[in-house]
């Protein structure tokens, strides 16, 4: 579609995409020329700040942050996963009383960070004497806080299921909770696995405040390295990378998976925002 | 502590860190509108090296762990010779990532207006300018509306990183934290923050609903 | 009017149009017809540039046909386009779409505009519906009020690209009359459609194509009676089962 934008060139807006075209390069060189040059003269290149990554060990240790993000991750995104169908049922519900409270539930998970429940879970509860390792402390706000994005992304599937569907399966004699589990459900979420998968970058992109509870995951691992070796900037950029890397290659995912299901899929745009 | 001590004590400061995260919120996400559109501008332009930086932009700043831009920005910038304050961090921060969004809202309005009808205006003669003022702009904006106001949410609750930094005054999520370790306050304090970050989300989705009603296009 | 010479076109590995050499005069109704896939609707489209050409030429009233710009828009305001998904804006009411052109590019003012396409939308019988906008009109409303969007701007030439192919059956004769009656006015128009009855009873001259090539034209009773070439008696009995 950007491409109908703009229709195909005569011969004097070629001249001026061509222009335009050596000026923009020009430009954007000029720009990584400075920012290397800056990078160059701050003394970043010396060697001591970068060293270290030659060594298996630095690796070995990024590595095992690196695991304890994904074990963080994978994990919340599972419990969300149950939450947000669960939260969805009740959303749907037709009994007024639970379908409003679910509403509350949902808005209410989707309308705080996930950094402010972090700090409930982290300050709130253990002074009620509740001990709760450092991992569930993280895992759970972050699962809590996507469940209530999950709940309207499943309910902006089912609301994409065709109503006819729905009539034949009842007219076949199933109950409503059976055509719902049988045969809306399976639908919806395949309209919406795309959209599953990015949010599944942002719970990757939540568990980087896991050193406010102390578990070491991929950026926690990071500060270990960076008073090791007192090298800053080297290690959060690299460490930055990775992060945009690895939800680089999920989004990658959600696009590819997108094309190949072949049915339609519901963006995130089409939820309603309350 | 009670809802009365909680308030006599720290209401002073309840109020301005609201006002913090309200402040931050309007200004990241008119930064991030204005960004989102240039990324968007160059991004459909024919001029290919820009297209791919505004590609290139997107991919970087969707998927970078926000918190570990905002400690690259306020604890390693200034080993580069750039030194910003806690708010700033913060707000570009915001900003930067959150025009990466903004920017595929814009895409995808962009991309439901259809061939069709900028066929058809060119047909009628009508400019490239014209064609985007009276055809393309138009139809984006109006379908980009939800999307927008979920980002705006999305802003408001990635306003939050502000905790990670000694920001003054304090944001409604530092707040929280900097109250737990002044006094034991049990919940009342997370209570309060929470329900003030929910409602402001609930009456922004209820505006945002409003507005998507009146100017939806039917299709 | 409008004529081309040795046009070529290319699809990346597809030859879409092999040599074209097409002359439609002043007032003459020529339709263009053939299966599916053989470059009539890609013919259309060029006419306005909303294709580009490889090589050969394209001229309307002797000029060639410009190739960007303000001289491009200008030609193109002079020239109609009715396209088979009508392509109507979807956020401008039935009256907006219709004077839309006359206001941003013929700078006419609003009111009298207005007054013109009220007119306009009376003659294709839309009037009723000027306040809403096209999602709310069935498909031959919605094409109607493209064609009247398209004579809006006064145009001396009118292409239509299969303009009753995404349209309901009972449909199509509210547009095919609108057409008829155009014809019958004296406007030049190039048609891509598969209605023999159209092009029986109003078109001056049928071109059939097949391949990107022109295979075979002329008087459309005798092309539909006696089709000269093997594909064009084929293509006519596959379409005559409907």
């Amino acid at each position: 579609m950007r491409d109908a934008l703009f229709e195909a060139p005569g011969p004097k807006t070629k001249r001026k995409i061509l222009v335009g075209t050596i000026i923009s390069s020009i430009a954007i060189a000029a720009i990584l020329v400075w920012v290397v040059l800056r990078l160059y003269q701050m003394g970043q290149f010396d060697a001591s700040y970068w060293y270290f990554f030659g060594q298996w060990s630095t690796w070995r240790f990024l590595l095992q942050g690196l695991a304890g993000t994904a074990e963080v991750a994978v994990t919340a995104g599972v419990i969300a996963l149950a939450l947000g169908i669960l939260f969805m049922f009740g959303r749907i519900s037709k009994n007024r009383v639970v379908s409003g409270i679910f509403r509350v539930i949902i808005n209410f998970f989707r309308g705080i960070p996930s950094l402010l429940l972090i700090y409930f879970f982290f300050l709130v509860i253990p002074s009620y004497g509740i001990k709760m390792p450092a991992f569930w402390m993280l895992t759970l706000p972050i699962s809590l806080t996507a469940s209530g994005v999950l709940a309207e992304v499943f309910r902006a599937g089912v609301n994409a299921v065709p109503k006819g569907q729905r009539e034949a399966a009842l007219s076949l004699g199933m109950t409503e909770g059976k055509v719902l589990r049988k045969i809306i459900l399976p639908q919806a979420i395949r309209y919406v696995i795309p959209s599953l998968i990015s949010q599944l970058v942002v719970v990757v992109k939540d568990t980087s405040v896991a050193y406010v509870v102390s578990f070491p995951d991929l950026l926690q691992n990071a500060r270990v390295l960076i008073s090791n070796y007192d090298s800053l900037v080297s290690v959060y950029f690299v460490v930055a990378i990775i992060y945009i890397l690895i939800n680089y290659a999920i989004n990658e995912l959600a696009v590819r998976m997108a094309r190949q299901s072949g049915t339609k899929v519901v963006t995130r745009a089409q939820e309603n925002p309350v | 502590m009670s809802l009365q001590q909680l308030f006599s004590t720290y209401g002073g400061m309840y109020v301005k860190a609201y006002a913090a995260t309200l402040e931050m919120t309007v200004v990241s996400f008119v930064g991030a509108m204005v960004l989102a559109l240039l990324v968007t501008i160059a991004r459909v332009c024919p001029i290919s090296p820009l297209r791919r930086l505004g590609d290139f932009y997107v991919q970087v700043f969707r998927n970078v762990a926000t918190i570990s831009l905002l400690i690259i920005f306020y604890y390693a910038f200034p080993y580069l010779g750039i030194v910003w304050n806690e708010m700033t961090c913060v707000i570009v921060t915001t900003i930067l990532v959150a025009a990466s969004f903004g920017s595929e809202n814009f895409m995808s309005g962009i991309n439901t207006i259809g061939v069709g009808q900028i066929e058809a205006a060119r047909s009628l003669g009508l400019s490239f300018g014209q064609i985007l003022r009276q055809v393309v702009i138009p139809q984006a904006l109006r379908s980009a509306v939800l999307p927008m106001t979920n980002l705006l949410v999305a802003v408001m609750l990635t306003t939050a990183i502000g905790s990670q930094v000694p920001l003054n005054p304090q944001e409604l999520t530092g707040l929280v934290s900097y109250i737990n370790t002044m006094s034991v306050g049990g919940i009342l304090p997370f209570a309060v923050s929470a329900l003030l970050y929910a409602g402001t989300a609930f009456l922004i989705g209820l505006a945002g609903n409003a507005i998507d009603k009146r100017v939806r296009i039917l299709r | 009017m409008i004529e081309l010479r040795h046009v070529q076109k290319h699809f990346g590995d597809l030859h879409v149009l092999k040599d074209i050499n097409l002359k439609v005069e002043k007032g003459e109704v020529v339709v263009l017809i053939g299966p599916s896939g053989s470059g009539k609707s890609t013919l259309c489209r060029t006419i306005n540039r909303l294709e580009t050409i490889d090589s050969g030429e394209i001229l309307i009233d002797g000029k060639p046909l410009p190739q960007e710009g303000k001289e491009l828009a200008a030609t193109r305001a002079e020239i109609g386009m009715v396209f088979q998904s009508f392509n109507l804006f979807a956020h401008k009411t039935i009256l907006d779409n219709v004077t839309m052109g006359p206001v941003e590019v013929l700078h006419r003012d609003r009111k009298e505009a207005e007054a013109e396409a009220m007119e306009l939308l009376r003659r294709v019988g839309v009037a009723e519906q000027a306040k809403k906008v096209p999602a709310q009109l069935s498909g031959g409303q919605q094409q109607r009020v493209a064609i009247a969007r398209s004579l809006a701007m006064h145009p001396k030439a009118m292409l239509f690209d299969e303009p009753t192919s995404a349209l309901d059956p009972e449909m199509i004769n509210e547009v095919l009359d609108v057409m008829v009656g155009l014809a019958r006015e004296g406007m030049t128009m190039v048609v891509v459609t598969h209605e023999m009855s159209f092009a029986r009873r109003v078109s001056d001259r049928v071109e059939f194509m097949a391949d990107g090539q022109i295979l075979e034209e002329g008087d459309p009773n005798e092309f539909f009676d006696h089709p000269k070439t093997e594909r064009a008696r084929e293509f006519l009995e596959s379409i005559k089962g409907h």
